[in-house]
């Protein structure tokens, strides 16, 4: 044993050991990238460390964000990876910031490869600590991404009540968009926003949260380091995240984060106390009753309260249901608009009139929700339906007429866009209704007054025209009213069979939709008759009982 | 002779096989060490961590069975045994069939760099620096720490780390000795429990 006694008993040895050691442990965290050079670390987070580096075919400046997962050779894993990573990929939006690469280090370290935005990052802008203590980073290891910025400090510039929601309103539109495009975010926060030397935003790290950790889980060192099934950064995550239910989570606990988010680039502030250990943070943000920002900073006003507000609100369902809806307050607000998170005072006022007349609303409110549901499951079903319509009907052109590709597809792609805004346009006109007219309007004459508007409509296209007849005859069946149902059900069957013929997939589909009505209305003739003109009518909603 | 020291109390924790902390304890310890000593040995960074990895899992399924006996050997080299099995296996996994080049090769390789022995000197030299310097990094505050980086470790002046530091000279090398002398204790400890 004498020879170990000695080795750390001569400090210049012993400096040079710790040199060495801190020399190792950066050389082990440069990740080797094929295609990529000049590597040069920005950022190191729990997930992963950021990167600037320069792509060797285009000499292009871009960041490459590798994740710390090491045990990466599950090929499972992988794949899920690689198909998070594409559906990322495809998002194209002027305030996401765009990937268009990924792949596995040398090391074995998953990465992918974005855009580099000159610029700062929002949580930089707002004054929150960025000087992270590499030194001590370098030898405490990893820390869990579990910041608890400091609540008290404001932002040393604050930025202007409309730079901030300007600033927002972009973030929140690039957000949707994503929604749309089936990806959620789950944690977005400030340094996951940069702001470029124009001042346009950008967000990054979309589906990162999904990835991360659920990869991370994978490796045996990391399960045990999570406790639960928490996604997300504490102070950022919305009650339901904070609860732990990864399955509770939808693009409304994305528009809590962005709730908090706009509260900080507000007021510089947390809306709740976000100090204190990470239960207690938790604990915060499933019960404390967020402050309001016009307290924190008077010159707000109270609509901004009620938008920030309804993003905070504890329930989703008080949330605002989307993040295109926030948008679109924010930009009602910024043009001096009305917005409707005040609306929720004549919403709280029909709740509250409903309540009085329990047994009378239920009936109604039943039928609205069908006419909402079957509206919207048809659009969608409809949308569906056209699309895979098309994609055949491209396919035959394809083999046909190679030339003439290009165009027809993108005629295609422009009909049923418009189409799509047709329905959109004309659904939320009826569906807005209810809350223009005043809560007192029985649901029967919302839906006259929306079968009056589509007989007014003349410049519907037949796929249009049909699919909103079925909509109103589900809606007229929703609330027992028959004959009118029986009405609009069968102009939607008349419209496809002189559109598309008997055996259209989308005649069928209507004429089975009638065979159902007439057995639920009690007429077993009719619905013996159209059972007939069904070509499989072995169907079970047609099946004889 | 030994009392039960955080090393050994480790490894019996390990040894209670659902003890997730210790698990993750031990991999923050050992880790690095295997996955340098796996490098010292040529193989490639993605299979230096499957080494790592494999290591690890071979020793949490001996360790309940694992009795900690000094007078039979010490840890150390039990685990560079298992390490270095890790690694040839490895080796093997890789070359398939062992081909003559491969073999010159290695032997080669094996006579012109350091011996293993020397390899796992240096890597367990590294892994107590590391240990030691994680707890320095924990117990001494912000202000010790750079200018012990600063002055001790980058080489710069006393004076110009002073003043970038608004600390006096005097401070900065206290900062020094201190830290040093912490060091060096912490690994005398750690070495002395490891047995």
């Amino acid at each position: 044993m004498s020879n170990e006694s000695q080795w750390y008993d001569d400090e210049r040895a012993l400096l040079e050991h710790v040199r060495h050691g801190r020399r190792a442990t950066r050389a082990r965290r440069q990740p080797r990238i094929e295609g990529y050079a000049d590597l040069q670390e920005l950022s190191r987070g729990g997930q992963g460390a950021v990167y600037r580096a320069t792509q060797r075919s285009t000499h292009r400046t871009v960041a490459i964000k590798v994740l710390h997962d090491g045990a990466w050779a599950n090929e499972h894993r992988r794949r899920r990876f690689e198909r998070e990573i594409e559906l990322i990929a495809s998002l194209r939006h002027p305030n996401i910031v765009r990937l268009y690469d990924s792949g596995v280090t040398e090391g074995g370290y998953p990465y992918y490869v974005m855009d580099y935005i000159e610029g700062t990052g929002l949580d930089e802008l707002l004054g929150a600590d960025a000087q992270g203590d590499a030194w001590a980073q370098t030898y405490r290891g990893q820390p869990l991404d579990v910041r608890t910025p400091s609540a008290q400090s404001p932002p040393s510039q604050p930025l202007s009540v409309r730079t901030s929601l300007e600033l927002l309103a972009k973030v929140c539109e690039a957000v949707s968009y994503a929604h749309q495009h089936g990806v959620i975010h789950r944690d977005l926060k400030p340094s996951n926003i940069r702001i470029d030397t124009e001042g346009e935003p950008y967000v990054l790290d979309f589906g990162l949260a999904k990835i991360a950790p659920d990869a991370l889980a994978q490796t045996t060192e990391s399960t045990i380091s999570r406790t639960g099934d928490f996604m997300g950064s504490p102070p950022w995550a919305s009650p339901e995240q904070a609860e732990g239910n990864p399955h509770g989570t939808d693009v409304r606990s994305d528009v809590y984060a962005l709730g908090v988010v706009l509260f900080q680039t507000l007021t510089g502030q947390f809306p709740y106390p976000v100090i204190g250990g990470f239960q207690e943070v938790l604990q915060n943000i499933q019960t404390a009753e967020p402050l309001r920002p016009s307290g924190v900073r008077p010159e707000l006003d109270r609509e901004v309260d009620s938008i920030v507000l309804k993003c905070l609100a504890k329930q989703a369902e008080d949330r605002y249901q989307s993040a295109a809806e926030l948008a679109r307050d924010l930009r009602s607000y910024l043009a001096g608009e009305p917005i409707a998170a005040r609306r929720d005072d004549s919403l709280y006022a029909l709740r509250k009139t409903m309540q009085r007349y329990r047994h009378l609303v239920r009936a109604v409110s039943v039928a609205a929700a069908l006419v909402l549901l079957g509206a919207i499951l048809l659009t969608v079903l409809w949308t569906r339906a056209i699309r895979a319509v098309d994609q055949a009907d491209q396919e035959r052109h394809d083999a046909q007429l190679a030339a003439q590709d290009e165009a027809a597809a993108r005629e295609s792609a422009q009909r049923e866009a418009k189409q799509a805004r047709r329905i959109s346009v004309f659904l939320t006109t009826v569906l807005t209704t209810p809350l223009e007219k005043g809560p007192d309007t029985p649901l029967a004459d919302l839906l006259n007054e929306a079968a009056a508007e589509l007989e007014r409509a003349n410049a519907l296209s037949p796929e249009v025209d049909a699919t909103l007849h079925t909509a109103l005859g589900n809606a007229y069946t929703g609330i027992a009213h028959h004959p009118e149902a029986e009405r609009h059900l069968l102009a939607s069957y008349e419209t496809w069979q002189r559109h598309a013929g008997d055996d259209d997939p989308r005649t069928q589909e209507a004429v089975r939709r009638l065979v159902q009505f007439y057995l639920v209305w009690d007429h077993p003739l009719e619905a013996e008759y159209y059972r007939a003109r069904l070509i499989d009518a072995t169907t079970p909603e047609a099946a004889p009982r | 002779m030994y009392s039960r020291s955080t090393h050994i109390s480790l490894l019996e924790r390990l040894g209670d096989s659902q003890d997730a902390s210790a698990w993750r304890e031990f991999h923050d310890r050992y880790a690095a060490l295997i996955i340098g000593f796996a490098r010292r040995r040529n193989l490639q960074p993605a299979d230096c961590d499957d080494v790592a990895q494999n290591v690890l899992l071979t020793l949490s399924r001996k360790m309940p069975e694992f009795q900690y006996d000094p007078a039979k050997g010490k840890f150390r080299s039990y685990l560079k045994t298992i390490a270095l099995h890790a690694i040839f296996r490895k080796q093997h996994e890789r070359h398939g069939e062992v081909h003559l080049e491969y073999l010159q090769d290695a032997t080669r390789a094996a006579a012109e760099d350091e011996t293993i022995d020397e390899a796992w000197e240096a890597e367990w030299r590294q892994y107590h620096v590391r240990l030691g310097m994680r707890a320095v990094a924990a117990e001494f505050n912000d202000a010790d720490r750079r200018a012990f980086q600063q002055y001790a470790l980058d080489g710069r002046d006393a004076s110009e780390v002073a003043e970038a530091l608004s600390m006096s000279v005097d401070q900065v090398y206290q900062a020094k000795s201190r830290i040093m002398r912490r060091l060096k204790l912490l690994i005398e400890k750690q070495v002395e429990e490891e047995g």
